[in-house]
């Protein structure tokens, strides 16, 4: 019988690629040894693409002579070997290669056909290949594959060695990203400069010069390399090594720029990034130790991207700082990391084993700052970028950011008594930011930002107040940060009734952590019993919370010896609260741009003295009035009026978790997976993020009908519904203004002086809003997933069939409420969003025809359509959207190929 | 503080190094411990042609297999010399009854053998390494036994003796939730064989949760994305503190693996404001009838990062807003 080379694939587990990749993964046959990374370290655990997935490549037809269906212990069915071409054990050298032509009835690219892959449409394909030489008698080997070359998404693996002495792996893969097929390239790179291809007013005037560009792709290529070398010093010791290089080039959808033009533009992107590991290793009976040491370093080809503004526009017009958008871009930075881990067995103590980890890592960027006013959009601008005299206003000259980390974890597990095994663990992660404060002030000058560049009328000198009042006039405050001193000329005292500025960084920090106690019951070798509890403790810093606590308890039931099944399931509680919630945290900064003034104070007690004293002058200041206060504090930008922010909210979860596996007959599986999410925020009722649910269901079977007969699908759906409430803040009727908050926490009277305002601060925050003016919001998510897979052999060939169906929809429904809100008529509340919905459809048809014992033929056919509706690229003058979403595409592709061995 | 008796890392290090010293035995790893206990149930090895005279096809296909490679080409102690025996434990008895199934250790679950036991003998010599966090971990709990993934006696993966074609289909067998996910409209590209599970988690156990191979989740994101690792002068706290704060991190029905559409994904925690900025959130002034709109920028495209384009951080003097 003609052995023949084959892959057999279960669709219901596999993409919608995976016939050509099942027969093309013939490839891989030889390809031996770990992952490149490995389960503990790294990425990189696969080097291929979507036509060869990883995938083992094997003769065509199932080993007959293995059919006894044999499960696994939780009862699924294994998959049936595949009769493997026997090769020499002595000086080895064999190989493969396959290649074709394919042809697609459409050749254009589509976002969502190429995001991650580069499928040929048309012409020669070398798919695959691989070389694998084997020298048993001195226990080398070498193995060698690829796929792809010349395509977006080639990739490439090299690994040799001595089996179970050393190895050495090399990888080189292309990974393509495309964002958008539809992009209309409104500006032109010059350097690192974006110059719009034409002038235009505003956005309006934007669309139609937009509707007249092509469409065009945007999208970057990964580009990554790597080596790691593996030995085993002795049976105890291992040391490794590893080096990756990856590059990222290309462009991506970016902001839209242009003040009111808002002409979207592109980010283009020349990024690098190198990796580097070492590790060493021990293990003997009772004793396990790894202990790694790595180091990331991320270098931006363009770190600072200018944008000219349409508005005006002039091609070879000099610069102007009004008419060039200047963007700071992903700044260089590096990451270190040291890590230990160590386990002990004590046998011998109640069979304990004590497991403990440290970590230390430490994230670091120091890029040169723009000053304020930057040269570029300045051009007659020669200063230093700080501390210079045109207005530059940054504290430093570099930016100084560093996070330190450490983990801490701990456990120590024991069975006490016969089947009852317990485990208690601690574990404690920690930031340490050590960046200090960023100001963004001007030493020399005394001067803050945000500055006005257009005031720059009066060429400021030392000893010009003019930037330096608190309150913005001459002659007023001064306002100096801690570690600076007054600049000559500083009128007024060193210190200032307030901390700080608009301006300055916040160095958050973060501290976490898990207290678990588990137990596991063995009610007998087939069934256990699991029970958990948890707190989680998180101190933040310069959050609304200082702290939030989670406490967590789990029941779990396992039997593998049900009648014909395996039933595995969970079930979970969450409670999280945490200390006073201070909407003040996230309110400051956003005072002071209503202020308008500065110096307004970093802390509470600051600014609670600065609305106590509201209209009155103290020590030569003049404090804004209650009015202006309080007008400041309700339009404060993006405040939630106390809504307690998503991500430190209290919050009550609960988690239900099933698989069951049942054994139909002795070659039919059946499984069923449930999961049952519910979270819900009570202290936001009837205000921000309420509720947040996700149910997926699944069903799925495996028939192995005969060694050359297999029959595959499944199908999931999953739900996902979440209610929050979007604020509405009237500005008209009798909640407008402060309005609410005095009647929630005034009885209805207007605060008479700033004091009594101050009294009742915290009641005012948490009251801007009346809930009942707030519009509910319902999204519902839904993904529904069908796949069927067959696999037929006829004599010596083999017929291969997946098909794959995904639906996705997103509704969102809102509540208005008529009459009070403002800016929503009455009409418009009818009106609701589209639903966001795509829809795919795969399938793969493959047929494998052995033409001698070392050819084989395969002829294919895969159509793909795929459908999209989303609003966010609706056509619209509000904005000059360059990027105009994905589209949907039909295309059928056909392709002969060759299979040849050696 | 706790950490101040800790805030030496070489200290720390230094610990665990000591205390490795203290509990290292020296021994060879636990396949000799296996190998007594084997010895101590009366069974004897019966040597590998034994095995293949009866098991001729599981030897057939056994033969491609790492282990077989490393067992007959270069076996580093005793056990590994035994090549069957190795894993199954010491065949006499086995041969003496065939169908006597407390003779031997197999793999599959109708022979019966404790899933407990099956782990023993398969950590007897991959204890530690990857394997150092197994015991108490999830998989572990469960009651997974290394052979619900791991298939030895075969060639099936191109690496790793996976009983599936790749990991990616391995874990799915039961992970189908995440199946559905990477289906999704937006989702790693894991279908297309550039990602796979083991990129993020290893299932053989971690000492952080959901078996994510870095100490945080940014941390493990920040190895694929480098770019957002920052630390920025101007930073977003939820972006800081952890990812998922906003993503996704198998697919989303949503643009870049966002969790909500946007803008109602930043509305979860930032409002409306209609005195002060204008911004009017609300209100979509859509023509279903023809698809088009008059939405301000605030919704349409990337709505509030049509502006806020630096959201993952800004470190430009100007980038307190994540504008610039």
């Amino acid at each position: 019988m003609k052995k023949v080379n084959q892959i057999n694939k279960a669709a219901s587990l596999m993409t919608r690629r995976n016939l050509l990749s099942a027969c093309v993964s013939l490839a891989l046959v030889q390809m031996a040894g770990a992952a490149w990374a490995d389960s503990g370290y790294g990425a990189d655990n696969l080097i291929g693409n979507a036509d060869n997935p990883g995938y083992n490549a094997g003769p065509a037809q199932r080993d007959a002579d293995a059919m006894e269906a044999k499960r696994t212990p939780s009862g699924q069915l294994y998959e049936i070997p595949r009769v493997m071409r026997e090769t020499p054990s002595d000086g080895t050298v064999s190989g493969e290669v396959e290649l074709g032509l394919m042809h697609s009835d459409d050749r254009n690219r589509y976002s969502k056909r190429n995001e991650y892959s580069d499928p040929q449409t048309s012409g020669l394909l070398i798919d695959s290949f691989s070389l694998s030489l084997e020298n048993a008698q001195n226990n080398y080997f070498l193995n060698l594959n690829g796929g792809a070359p010349g395509q977006d998404d080639q990739f490439y693996n090299l690994l040799f060695g001595s089996y179970n002495d050393w190895k050495v792996k090399a990888f080189y893969n292309e990974t393509p990203h495309v964002f958008s097929d539809t992009f209309k390239q409104f500006y032109t790179l010059n350097g690192n400069t974006l110059l719009p291809v034409a002038a235009a007013a505003n956005a309006a005037a934007a669309v139609p010069l937009l509707n007249a560009l092509p469409d065009t792709e945007v999208g970057l290529k990964r580009q990554k390399g790597g080596v790691r070398a593996d030995y085993n010093i002795s049976e105890n010791w291992k040391v490794w090594g590893s080096f990756n290089r990856e590059e990222r080039k290309g462009e991506r959808p970016f902001a839209s720029v242009g003040s009111s033009t808002f002409v979207e533009g592109f980010e283009p992107i020349n990024h690098t990034t190198d990796d580097l590991g070492i590790g060493l290793g021990y293990t003997d009976k009772l004793t396990s130790f790894n202990l790694r040491a790595t180091r990331s370093e991320f270098r931006n080809g363009i770190s600072t991207l200018y944008t000219r503004t349409p508005a005006g526009y002039v091609a070879g017009a000099a610069f102007t700082p009004a008419t060039v958008a200047v963007f700071d871009m992903p700044p260089d930075n590096e990451a270190y990391n040291i890590k230990a881990n160590l386990t002990h067995k004590m046998p011998d103590l109640a069979g304990s084993v004590l497991n403990a980890s440290y970590a230390w890592g430490s994230s670091r960027q120091n890029d040169p700052l723009l000053p304020y006013i930057d040269p570029v959009a300045d051009p007659g601008n020669t200063q230093p970028n700080w501390n210079g005299t045109l207005g530059q206003t940054t504290s430093r000259a570099t930016s100084n950011m560093r996070i330190d980390t450490q983990l801490f974890n701990l456990a120590w597990s024991l069975s006490p008594v016969e089947d009852l095994s317990v485990k208690a663990a601690a574990r404690i992660y920690e930031t340490r930011n050590k960046s200090g404060i960023y100001y963004g002030y001007n030493p020399l000058l005394g001067a803050w930002s945000p500055g006005t560049p257009a005031g720059l009328a009066a060429a400021p000198t030392a000893g010009n107040t003019a930037y330096i009042s608190a309150t913005g006039a001459a002659g007023g405050a001064c306002v100096v940060p801690p570690g600076f001193t007054a600049p000559p000329g500083c009128v007024g005292a060193a210190t200032s009734p307030f901390m700080g500025t608009d301006v300055f960084s916040t160095p958050r920090d973060y501290k976490q952590a898990n207290f678990t106690l588990t137990a596991n019951f063995d009610i007998d070798e087939t069934s256990s019993l699991e029970g958990l509890i948890e707190r989680e403790n998180f101190d933040r810093s310069y959050r609304e919370r200082d702290k939030t606590w989670e406490d967590k308890w789990r029941v779990g039931y396992v039997n593998s010896a049900l009648k014909d099944a395996t039933l595995r399931t969970t079930y979970e509680q969450d409670r999280r609260s945490g200390s006073f919630y201070d909407p003040l945290a996230g309110v400051n900064r956003d005072i002071n741009s209503y202020f308008g003034i500065f110096g307004i104070p970093y802390s509470r007690a600051a600014l609670i003295n600065l609305i106590t004293n509201a209209g009155t002058t103290v020590g030569g200041y003049t404090y804004p009035t209650l009015a202006v206060t309080q007008a400041a504090l309700v339009n404060s930008n993006h405040n939630l009026g106390g809504w307690q922010r998503s991500d430190i909210a209290d919050r009550n979860q609960e988690i239900f978790n099933a698989r069951l596996n049942y054994m139909a007959t002795s070659n039919l599986d059946i499984g069923g997976m449930l999961q049952l999410k519910r979270a819900s925020y009570p202290a936001n009722a009837n205000k921000g993020t309420e509720r947040d649910d996700l149910n997926t269901y699944n069903l799925d079977f495996n028939y192995q009908v005969s060694a050359g007969f297999h029959i595959n699908g499944y199908y999931t759906r999953q739900e996902g519904k979440q209610r929050s409430r979007e604020n509405y803040s009237p500005a008209a009727g009798g909640d407008a203004g402060i309005a609410y908050a005095q009647t929630v926490c005034n009885g209805g009277a207007a605060f008479a002086t700033g004091a009594a305002l101050a009294a009742n601060l915290d009641c005012v925050l948490n009251n801007l809003v009346n809930p009942a003016n707030a519009i509910t919001v319902d999204t519902h998510s839904n993904e529904d997933v069908l796949g069927i897979g067959l696999s037929k052999e006829f004599g010596s060939m083999l017929f291969d069939a997946n098909y794959t169906y995904s639906k996705g929809r997103t509704m969102f429904r809102h509540a208005y409420i008529a009459g009070a809100t403002t800016g929503v008529t009455a009409a418009q509340a009818l009106t609701e969003f589209p639903d966001i919905t795509d829809e795919g459809n795969a399938l793969d048809l493959s047929l494998l025809i052995p033409v001698s014992k070392d050819a084989s033929a395969r002829l294919m056919y895969r159509y793909e359509s795929f459908r999209v509706n989303d609003w966010h690229y609706y056509p619209t003058t509000a904005i000059g959207l360059a990027d105009r979403g994905p589209i949907g595409f039909d295309v059928n592709t056909i392709g002969v190929f060759m299979n040849f061995k050696m | 503080m706790i950490w101040g008796r800790f805030s030496c890392k070489g200290g720390v290090l230094g610990v665990l190094a000591a205390l490795l010293l203290i509990f290292s035995t020296g021994q060879a790893v636990a396949a000799e411990a296996a190998t007594t206990a084997m010895t101590q149930d009366a069974a004897t090895y019966v040597g590998e042609q034994t095995c293949a005279g009866c098991h001729v096809t599981e030897n057939k296909n056994f033969g491609h297999t790492l282990h077989a490679k490393v067992f007959r080409q270069n076996p580093k102690n005793e056990a590994e010399k035994q090549v069957c025996e190795a894993c199954h434990g010491p065949g006499s008895n086995h041969v003496a009854n065939p169908t006597d199934k407390s003779a031997l250790i197999s793999f599959t679950k109708s022979w019966g053998t404790p899933v407990a036991k099956m782990n023993e003998q398969c950590l007897g010599c991959h204890e530690g390494g990857n394997r150092t966090n197994w015991g108490g971990s999830i998989h572990q709990t469960k009651k997974l036994a290394c052979s619900d993934c791991h298939n030895p006696m075969a060639k099936f993966s191109a690496n790793g003796l996976l009983k599936k074609g790749s990991i990616t289909e391995t874990c799915q067998t039961c992970h189908q939730q995440q199946r559905a996910e990477f289906r999704k409209k937006s989702h790693m590209p894991v279908p297309e064989g550039k990602m796979t599970c083991s990129d993020c988690h290893n299932p053989h156990g971690t000492d952080g949760p959901r078996l994510l191979k870095a100490d945080t989740v940014n941390e493990l994101c920040y190895s694929c994305h480098a770019e957002k690792r920052g630390p920025y002068i101007y930073e977003h706290a939820p972006v800081r503190e952890n990812c998922l704060n906003c993503h996704l991190q198998h697919g989303s029905n949503n643009d870049k693996l966002l969790k909500m559409s946007r803008p109602m994904l930043c509305l979860q925690c930032h409002d409306k404001n209609a005195n002060g900025m204008g911004h009017q959130f609300m209100d979509p002034n859509i023509n279903p009838a023809t698809g088009t709109s008059n939405l301000p920028s605030t919704r349409i495209g990337r709505a509030c990062q049509n502006c806020h384009s630096q959201i993952h951080g800004s470190n430009s003097v100007s980038g307190a807003r994540w504008r610039r």
